[in-house]
């Protein structure tokens, strides 16, 4: 078992440069999220507007 | 050509005609993007120069491309609605913008990332980088446009023209590595020579490549959609629809 722990160790270490690559990729992760998001916002704003905008036709 | 496009723009055309290709579009993306990214990270040797540093490419190269890619595609949408009036094209532009910031900065910060190890410095005034933060400094501009003038289509239009002339900066960026003196390697992959990077480093790259560029694809239509759904609420099918419940 220590073997393979020692593997995963070795793995994500990235030959010393483990804190270049996973910042790397931990930011990338993080701007792909905030655009997911950016997509829920924009719609719940988008709909929002339209509920109030068809209220007013009613009236 | 022209009639196609015009078809196409057709608001309610292009919302019930996107609708079947957000899911597809979107699970593609995750699994290359997925894929790519282990691949990358675990399933390729080291580089005999720059050890594993060298794995920050596949997020690096794929997003400075499509930086400049969105931009061109922003030029083309400009020309469609300038020229052609067509309003689905300012429905983009901004969006594009939003996505491409994002590109433009990932590029950056990652090239920065990559930079300290290899270079020993964070940043440095030279051709490409420069040139390259000009980009992300134009989609920025274009932002703060669309925010500072109100009426959305009076800013498209302003939009349309501001990116027509940053245009310059794209072959500027492309060709910096050839033109001037810089530390930044030439390009990995071009059209029509052998790509300077091993095969089996070369793989996730594509994958990454493909899988960043649906994700961008993705996000734009799910916003267009809904921006054509609001700009079109004085229409028939949109108040049909938004009484069905959405």
């Amino acid at each position: 078992m220590s073997g393979l722990y020692h593997d995963i160790q070795d793995c994500l270490a990235m030959g010393h440069y483990g804190a270049y690559v996973w910042s790397a990729y931990g930011l990338v992760t993080m701007v792909l999220v905030l655009n997911i998001w950016a997509i829920k916002s924009q719609r719940q704003q988008i709909r929002r507007r339209l509920q109030r905008w068809f209220k007013e036709q009613v009236k | 050509m022209q009639r196609f496009i015009y078809q196409f723009a057709a608001s309610r055309h292009f919302y019930y005609q996107t609708q079947s290709w957000l899911f597809p579009l979107g699970l593609l993306a995750a699994l290359f993007i997925m894929l790519g990214s282990l691949w990358g990270l675990f399933g390729v040797p080291p580089d005999y120069q720059q050890g594993d540093a060298f794995r920050i490419i596949y997020v690096h190269v794929p997003a400075a491309f499509l930086s400049m890619a969105i931009y061109a595609a922003m030029g083309f949408m400009a020309i469609l609605l300038l020229v052609w009036r067509i309003k689905l094209a300012g429905i983009f532009l901004p969006l594009l913008a939003q996505i491409g910031a994002s590109m433009a900065f990932i590029a950056l910060v990652t090239g920065s990332i990559w930079g300290k190890p290899m270079w020993g410095t964070w940043w440095i005034w030279d051709a490409r980088l420069t040139s390259e933060l000009v980009l992300l400094l134009l989609y920025v501009s274009i932002l703060a446009t669309q925010f500072a003038v109100s009426n959305p289509e009076k800013a498209e239009k302003v939009i349309g023209i501001l990116t027509l002339v940053g245009l310059i900066d794209l072959p500027i960026i492309h060709y910096s590595v050839y033109w001037w003196n810089t530390l930044h390697q030439g390009a990995t992959l071009t059209l029509f020579e052998k790509p300077k990077i091993a095969p089996i480093m070369l793989y996730p790259l594509l994958l990454n490549l493909i899988g960043f560029s649906l994700f961008c694809a993705w996000v734009t239509l799910h916003k267009a959609r809904d921006i054509v759904l609001f700009r079109e609420r004085r229409q028939r099918w949109v108040m049909d629809l938004f009484a069905g419940g959405m």
